[in-house]
């Protein structure tokens, strides 16, 4: 396989602050700045010989995400970035995301970031109402990021998505409603839409179990994401992805490759890979992840061989996740076995419910479907 | 021939923990025969559910020699009893065992409902009775007044009890002293023919079935041919002897002795506590008084959640059998949960401690109905009819009438929480027997109450609404008429008859409605409305829905992390294999309990 591209996905750990929601690997965040800065650098040294260390294969797009990889200084990320080209090789239209917090202070990197080869923003807005911003722990309000939107398209970013989480405490659907509209006024070409989820070992989840916050009715979250299904393509919008939305043409290019189950290669503490049908998951803390990898050992907290049965059925399952579905002729050519017949008992007991539907050439979420997509995805594991 | 004189059997009985077995543990210690490695805490309880339960379900025993101040050496044979209503029978058996008994009372807490309850047991046995003031190492230790409260409430001389305190050591001594001097020695000729009490038996999975006996008349040998005069059924000894603790074989035992029997028996069945065994060449003329085989007085269906595992609950059950002579079970089939069995049990205890052993020892996932007892139909034909299971009742135009078993329950309480015990037992349909002042501290209140309303909840109730003061005792008491209708539930048009309940007309229409609700509450939502219904017969008592849900979305990729979504995934499927598919509708497990419980101790009452 060395040789064919992969996608590439590298972790910055570090954060100004952990949001209430969040669950993912994140680190120092309130540390004396000497240590901060060690941290960082040890952190830095790490990732940089867990890539000089990988086969050499060129990135069909890359994806710096976070924790907030704005926090770590530019002169970092864009070495990190030229370390990528260098060491395998950049496809000649590769997309290169990179997540940032709508905030003047990493608004003034953006210019650096653009010029360095990112093409891509991923701006966490999520909310257009302070109140909310700050119930979530977020440290921007609703006119910073409204001008990190302007700056980027200013240093170049003609490329850049906003998320935006709905179904937060207290949100009324009308605010919901005004929330996507302002977003859509912005301009974006890419909009990611998150319910607020409640996952275990947050903040969230003991102000919920305390009863500091009140989660939001199941019937109000789901009208709110019923509303964004149908508005946004009414407004000319592509729902690409169960969370996706898009501007003809303007898809993400990274996150289809988890979808269509292709291979990727996570750099960083907690980043996870998919190569030769293994998957595995880096050590999430990252003074542990730095050690192993430093000290010459394996930073790989969980790994799993998938088998040429088990790849078809997370095939199955992720490309559903996608609105044009899992193509058929792709699917044989792959796998080299009938899509229909493979799965037959699945197809007619989804079909029944009303959850999928073959087109001429692809197995796609219905609508119901779509708003009970784990539901189908548990057929497949 | 040992001496008789320098003999003595007893047990110890008491409320629930006021020290019954840190008071074994330092006779067995300060009589020198374990030493400190060998010494768990609590050493004659010995499986984990019953440590955990905090009681002793089977009785052991141990022989202890003492040295005692007049320079002789006694034995000193101690019988543990179980601790539980529900084996009112095996303690019982347990007494007769003995001549004498010590009734322990916690110093500060006095005499409560099972110190009474097992003081009544001991006097039907006839034995000897020493009180025993226990931790009287604790500030609110009160001697006086338990002394009192022991003449005034239980009409027992306290002239003789002795204060101790078993956890801090305190006056063991003069405890040990007091058993030789106050408790008489055992009688029984040793040429008799043998009767030799079973008053406990255990399994082993390597040995079979062990009898503990208490030898009354006669002599057992190793070796000896030996009958069980319930069964008729012959054994050879292979093994005889005696706890001390460690089992010790020994060549005889003689009266007043207490040991044990191994005898390649295959199952407890052929041990019954309290079956007489006699020489199988010499039998005696009659057997010991009080026999009685295990009578289950509480019933519920067991399913196996997992329809394959049906033959496996089978073995399982079979299993346990092998140790539990007081456990029965029967195939029985639910419309809505298949093939599955109605297993029969002393009592809620002896319930839970079943169900328990099935999913952990066993990995069975089970559903258990809730508790019934037995009802005795008399129809309109003039026939009677047993039912052990509330689906099963006859069509209320056939029924002529109903009757439920009763109790006797004494619940003893300080006099300020009075009012709330006697409202609760009106609610649950009691009749006030008695109610005394019996001291200022103990009011003790006697009620006849109907089994089916104390079978779920009402001990919890108590003790919530008395701050955990009362305590409760009953007893088996007769049975009575009752104005009795069974309440189905429909889900979704489908009567569901594992969630049938019986219960009284008076408050049918009020039960159906919290039922519904608390159903309402346990259901997860599923991909349509589930409509829930009450019902008496044709007539709809409630109803209430759970609409169906509308999003179930995980929308973050998790930066590609494939494997995280797997795994939450498949736990989600795994709560969903958990739970039983009727008709079209997942039901948990928790669901089939929830019926009969009330809103003040229900998990879904408290959401």
């Amino acid at each position: 396989m060395s040789g064919l591209p992969w996608a590439v996905y590298l972790h910055v750990p570090f954060c100004v602050r952990r949001c209430h929601y969040c669950d993912f690997a994140t680190a120092a965040l309130s540390l004396h700045p000497a240590e901060r800065t060690a941290r960082v650098q040890r952190w830095h040294q790490a990732v940089q010989a867990e890539l000089a260390s990988s086969p050499p294969r060129p990135a069909s797009s890359v994806f710096f995400g976070g924790g907030t990889p704005t926090t770590v200084p530019a002169a970092v990320l864009t070495g990190l970035l030229d370390q990528i080209r260098d060491h395998g090789g950049l496809l000649p239209d590769a997309e290169v995301t990179i997540e940032a917090n709508p905030t003047t202070a990493e608004a003034d990197l953006f210019g650096t970031l653009r010029a360095a080869g990112f093409n891509r923003l991923s701006l966490g807005v999520q909310s257009f109402d302070d109140r909310l911003l700050q119930a979530l722990g977020r440290t921007h309000d609703v006119a910073q990021a409204v001008r990190a939107v302007d700056l980027a398209r200013a240093a170049g970013f003609d490329n850049y998505s906003l998320d935006l989480m709905f179904a937060l405490p207290g949100q009324s659907l009308a605010d919901w409603q005004r929330a996507l509209q302002r977003a859509v006024d912005l301009g974006p070409p890419h909009l990611s839409l998150y319910g607020l989820a409640v996952e275990a070992g947050t903040p969230l989840e003991q102000l919920v179990a305390s009863g500091r916050v009140q989660l939001l009715d199941e019937d109000l979250a789901a009208d709110m994401y019923e509303w964004a299904l149908d508005w946004l393509p009414a407004q000319g919008w592509e729902a690409y992805e169960i969370a996706s939305f898009a501007r003809p043409g303007r898809r993400g290019q990274h996150n289809q490759v988890y979808w269509r189950n292709e291979e990727y290669r996570g750099f960083g503490p907690g980043a996870a890979s998919y190569v030769a049908r293994r998957r595995w998951t880096n050590l999430a803390a990252s003074e542990a992840y730095a050690a192993a990898v430093l000290n010459g050992g394996d930073p790989v907290a969980e790994h799993e061989q998938r088998s040429l049965a088990e790849e078809q059925r997370e095939t199955v399952y992720l490309g559903l996740r996608m609105r044009d579905g899992l193509e058929v002729a792709r699917f044989e050519q792959r796998f080299g076995s009938p899509l229909d017949a493979t799965f037959a008992a699945e197809w007619q007991r989804l079909q029944a419910k009303g959850w999928v539907e073959r087109t001429p050439t692809h197995w796609r979420l219905t609508r119901q479907g779509v708003l009970l997509s784990n539901q189908v995805f548990l057929e497949f594991v | 021939m040992s001496d008789l004189s320098r003999i003595r059997c007893f047990s110890i009985v008491a409320h629930i923990d006021h020290g019954k077995s840190t008071l074994a543990d330092r006779l067995i210690e300060v009589a020198g025969t374990v030493d400190q490695r060998q010494m768990r805490a609590q050493l004659l309880d010995s499986m984990d559910l019953e440590r955990e339960h905090g009681i002793t379900i089977k009785a052991s025993a141990v022989r202890l020699p003492y040295l005692a101040r007049d320079g002789q050496e006694y034995t000193l044979n101690l019988i543990d009893t179980p601790g539980h209503v529900d084996f009112s029978y095996e303690v019982s058996r347990a007494l007769q065992a003995c001549e004498g008994a010590l009734l322990v009372v916690d110093a500060a807490q006095g005499v409560e409902a099972q110190t009474i309850a097992n003081y009544h047991l001991a006097l039907e046995q006839g034995l000897t009775i020493l009180p025993v003031i226990n931790k009287i190492d604790l500030p609110a230790a009160d001697v006086p007044r338990r002394l009192e409260e022991i003449e005034e409430i239980l009409s027992l001389p306290a002239d003789d009890a002795v204060a101790i305190s078993a956890r801090a050591k305190i006056n063991i001594d003069g405890l040990l002293e007091a058993i030789v001097r106050h408790l008489p020695p055992p009688t029984g000729d040793p040429d008799a023919p043998l009767r030799a009490l079973i008053f406990d038996s255990k399994f082993d999975p390597y040995r079979g079935a062990v009898a503990y006996v208490r030898v009354v008349e006669g002599t057992l040998r190793a070796r000896q041919n030996i009958r069980m005069m319930s069964t008729g059924k012959s054994f050879e000894i292979g093994e005889l002897g005696v706890f001390t603790p460690a089992p010790t074989p020994i060549q005889s035992l003689g009266p007043g002795d207490v040991g044990y029997i191994i005898a390649n028996i295959r199952t407890v069945a052929d041990t019954r506590v309290g079956d007489t065994v006699t020489d199988a060449a010499q039998p005696a003329a009659e057997a010991l008084p009080g026999y009685q085989p295990a009578k289950p007085m509480v019933f519920s269906g067991l399913y196996p959640v997992d329809s394959n595992d049906y033959h496996d609950l089978r073995e399982a059950l079979e299993k346990l059998q092998l140790n539990d002579a007081a456990l029965s079970f029967e195939p029985e089939t639910s419309a809505a949960l298949g093939l599955g069995f109605r297993a029969g049990f002393l009592g809620l205890l002896h319930m839970q401690i079943v169900q328990e052993r099935l999913e952990r020892e066993f990995n069975i996932d089970l559903i258990c109905t809730a508790a019934s007892v037995i009802y005795q139909i008399l129809t309109t034909d003039g026939e009677l009819h047993e039912i052990h299971n509330p689906a099963n009742l006859p069509d209320p135009q056939r029924i002529d009438q109903i009757e439920e078993p009763t109790v006797r329950a004494t619940i003893m309480t300080p006099p300020d929480y009075v009012g709330p015990c006697l409202d609760l037992c009106q609610t649950r349909r009691g009749e006030l027997l008695t109610l005394e002042y019996a001291s200022p501290t103990r009011t003790m209140i006697v009620y006849k109450l109907p089994l089916a309303e104390i079978l779920h909840d009402f001990f919890d109730v108590l003790k919530s609404r008395s701050r955990g003061y009362a305590t409760l005792d009953y007893e088996l008491d007769g049975s009575q008429v009752a104005d009795l209708v069974k309440v189905d539930l429909m889900i979704n048009g489908d009567k569901v008859d594992a969630l049938s309940a019986i219960l009284h007309r008076s408050v049918a229409q009020d039960r159906g409605r919290e039922l519904c609700d608390r159903l309402r509450a346990i259901l997860p939502r599923q991909q349509f409305e589930i409509r829930i219904q009450a019902s008496i017969g044709a007539k709809i008592l409630a109803s209430a829905r759970v609409s169906a849900f509308r999003k179930d979305v995980t929308a973050k990729c998790y930066g590609g992390d494939i494997s995280r979504k797997r795994k939450l995934l498949e736990k989600q499927k795994e709560g969903k294999r958990r739970m039983k598919q009727i008709g079209s509708v997942e039901i948990p497990q928790e669901a089939f309990l929830a019926v009969l419980r009330s809103d003040e101790t229900s998990p879904a009452g408290k959401r």
